[in-house]
């Protein structure tokens, strides 16, 4: 009888605290999706505020100016054929496979950068 | 006996005291269950709405609008957060000591800062400055002020990194975040989002203590609108503009580059011009985009349509020849006259001596029938559709107004009034083989920053063909023909370009003076549009410059010209039409 109810006891005292590391873990989670949530409105922010800065010094109205000035030859194109699309930056390739640098593991062929 | 009624009076008087206990104690505990009661029951409603309130916190969670790109992906306009200040002036001890220091960190007046706050010292809230700037920010931190006396909220500030660029056809956002006019305006739906809710619960104390999950809705974020204009090009226009105010001191001058086959506006400025990062700055007289929202009449530019309908309509071959009198010929009670005198014209020639008397004798084959249906059949007298606000129909008026004078003056451009916006998109009709494109902005609208589009293109996709005006051919001609001649041997000579053919038409309209009825000797409106490749034009730039003030003489071909050459042969090379392509073409039309 006494083991009994003194399982009960240990069952009823295991399940709340139980109950209470999942409370707390779904506590911790929370926080953590603010937080990160936080962390991200902050960072668009800084985002915005560098993009505006970037986009400022590279106006193409700054390189008229310095057109007009003669600071740059004015060459007219000599092909029409079109320009690639997508960023310069994700047009870049790599000509050796990945695996035959030192120190980096094989991707399976060429990747985009 | 006396103790007997003694101990009997003072059992009594006990009686006596606990039955006045007890019914105290009733009266108690009888309120307090009332109150209960009170509470619990009747007033619970509205104690656990009021709890609710003091609780429950629904904080908007502001959508950012979104960008304005160009077709490569310039940014055009943005939005990035800035800190705005309030104070609540209810809690206030010190007004002066509060204003003069938040004064002297904001550049601020004294005065008029303490007697906002004092004017407001029963409220709770105050903006002191909205969007200040990030040194503004630390120096009012620094100031230490009381924590519950100020406090800062975030706020979006639209930013225009490229300046005054392409400022009328952005438009702007007031200090509440509404777009007024451009495409700011037109488009504010798609710009500005839609806010989010976060759900707080705060203690006592006012400290949030949980944020309610389930009731979070995220914000949408404005999508971006991709336009397509090409930066480039529209500095190239803005250059060009600003170089041509400088010189001609005109009342107000504009300039528009399209593509003709697609109708995309690449760039379109209008002078005078503003910044729209200084709203406080903006003359009254900057806002009218004179490309859109300001009409006048075309002059010769207007030439073209009337020929191009009078062949369309078989009432005169492209190899007649009319007799211009020799610059003066007398129609009833009016005389005409031509700038310089000529005798017999052929219909080419017409167009590229650009020859009132000629014109007039069209005219008269056309009769004002046919002169009202060439103006509608290419697009006047109603709107393009453009994504601009207070866009203008310009004038055409009813054809029954029109009399004998009319058949005279409508076919050198004069009793109608068109917009440069219809002026350019009629052009592109006849340097697309006669087919109306309706002129657009908007490429696209997605929700993040797109990827460039790459060059100008003929494989982007179909825009709306509003009508064929007239055959292709006697449209090719037109372009091929005289307009290339007007540019090579005519009044556009100063539009020429050593590696393209380039077509054009100047236009010298002299303003009506409404207070005498007559047309002014010295006012005029200055107009040039010219396009290139002629076998196959790629752009269109047409420039109209309003009255101009300094220098002379005052003609399309001397004012406007050079400025839509230079920006002609820039636009081009911007979108990769080679001469060798012209050359390329030619070739294989002869083959």
């Amino acid at each position: 009888m006494f083991f009994r109810f003194g399982s009960a006891i240990v069952m009823a005292v295991l399940v709340s605290m139980g109950g209470v590391a999942i409370e707390k873990r779904i506590l911790d989670l929370r926080r953590d999706i603010v937080l990160q949530r936080y962390q991200t409105d902050v960072l668009l922010e800084a985002h915005a505020g560098f993009r505006l800065i970037t986009q400022r010094r590279a106006a193409p109205s700054r390189l008229i100016e310095s057109m007009d000035a003669d600071a740059h030859e004015l060459r007219r194109p000599d092909s029409t054929a079109p320009r690639p699309s997508g960023w310069p930056l994700l047009r870049w390739q790599r000509a050796e496979p990945l695996s035959e640098l030192p120190g980096e593991r094989s991707l399976g062929g060429h990747v985009s950068r | 006996m006396s103790e007997t009624s003694s101990v009997h009076g003072a059992g009594r008087s006990l009686s006596r005291r606990a039955r006045i206990l007890a019914t105290a104690m009733l009266l108690l505990w009888g309120t307090l269950a009332g109150r209960l009661v009170h509470l619990q029951w009747i007033a619970r409603e509205e104690l656990v709405q009021r709890a609710d309130r003091q609780r429950r916190y629904v904080e908007p969670i502001p959508a950012r609008p979104g960008e304005i790109v160009d077709r490569h992906g310039h940014v055009l306009a943005m939005t990035v957060a800035r800190r705005s200040l309030y104070v609540d002036p209810g809690r206030i001890d010190r007004p002066w000591d509060v204003a003069s220091q938040l004064a002297d960190a904001l550049k601020m007046d004294r005065d008029a800062l303490f007697e906002r706050i004092r004017e407001r010292h029963d409220k709770q809230f105050l903006w002191i400055r909205r969007r200040l700037q990030d040194a503004e920010v630390r120096r009012v931190r620094e100031l230490g002020l009381p924590d519950e006396v100020w406090g800062f909220r975030d706020e979006y500030l639209r930013g225009y990194p490229q300046g005054r660029l392409a400022a009328h056809v952005l438009g702007l956002r007031n200090i509440d975040g509404r777009g007024v006019g451009g495409i700011e305006q037109v488009l504010d739906d798609v710009i500005l989002g839609r806010d989010g809710v976060r759900v707080l619960f705060r203690d006592a104390r006012g400290h949030v203590i949980r944020i309610d999950e389930d009731a979070h809705r995220a914000p949408e974020h404005g999508r971006t609108v991709v336009l397509t204009m090409d930066s480039v090009v529209q500095a190239d226009v803005e250059s060009g503009l600003d170089r041509l105010v400088e010189q001609w001191k005109p009342r107000g001058a504009c300039a528009i580059v399209m593509n003709p086959i697609n109708g995309e506006i690449l760039a379109a400025a209008s002078r005078p011009a503003f910044d729209p990062n200084h709203p406080a700055r903006i003359p009254a007289n900057a806002w009218v985009n004179l490309a859109t929202a300001a009409m006048h009449e075309p002059g010769s530019t207007f030439k073209p349509f009337v020929i191009a309908w009078a062949i369309e309509t078989g009432l005169v071959q492209p190899t007649e020849r009319f007799d211009c009198e020799h610059g003066k010929w007398c129609v009833g009670p009016r005389t005409l006259h031509d700038h310089h005198p000529y005798g017999e014209l052929s219909v080419s020639d017409i167009l590229v001596r650009s020859s009132n008397i000629g014109m007039a004798k069209i005219g008269r084959r056309l009769t004002n029938q046919g002169l009202f249906e060439a103006a509608l059949r290419f697009g006047f007298g109603r709107r393009t559709g453009i994504e601009l606000p207070g866009e203008v129909t310009g004038i055409i008026r009813p054809l029954d107004l029109w009399d004998d004078w009319s058949t005279g003056s409508v076919p050198m451009g004069q009793e109608i009034a068109v917009t440069p916006i219809q002026m350019i998109a009629a052009y592109g009709a006849l340097a697309n083989g006669g087919r109306l494109v309706n002129p657009h902005l908007v490429l696209d609208r997605v929700a993040m920053t797109p990827r460039p589009r790459g060059r100008l293109s003929d494989n982007t996709p179909p825009a709306v063909v509003v009508s064929q005006t007239v055959d292709s051919e006697i449209a090719r001609w037109i372009v091929r023909s005289p307009l290339t001649q007007v540019v090579q041997r005519g009044t556009g000579q100063r539009a020429r370009l050593a590696e393209y053919t380039v077509f054009g038409k100047t236009g010298t309209a002299q303003k009506f003076e409404p207070a005498t009825h007559t047309y002014s000797s010295d006012r005029y409106v200055c107009s040039f549009v010219c396009g290139a490749p002629a076998r196959r034009p790629r752009v269109l730039v047409l420039v109209v410059v309003d009255e101009p003030t300094v220098g002379g003489p005052h003609y399309g071909g001397t004012v406007a010209a050079p400025v839509a050459s230079m920006i002609l042969q820039r636009a081009l090379i911007q979108c990769r039409v080679s001469p060798v392509d012209e050359q390329r073409v030619a070739t294989h039309g002869r083959q």
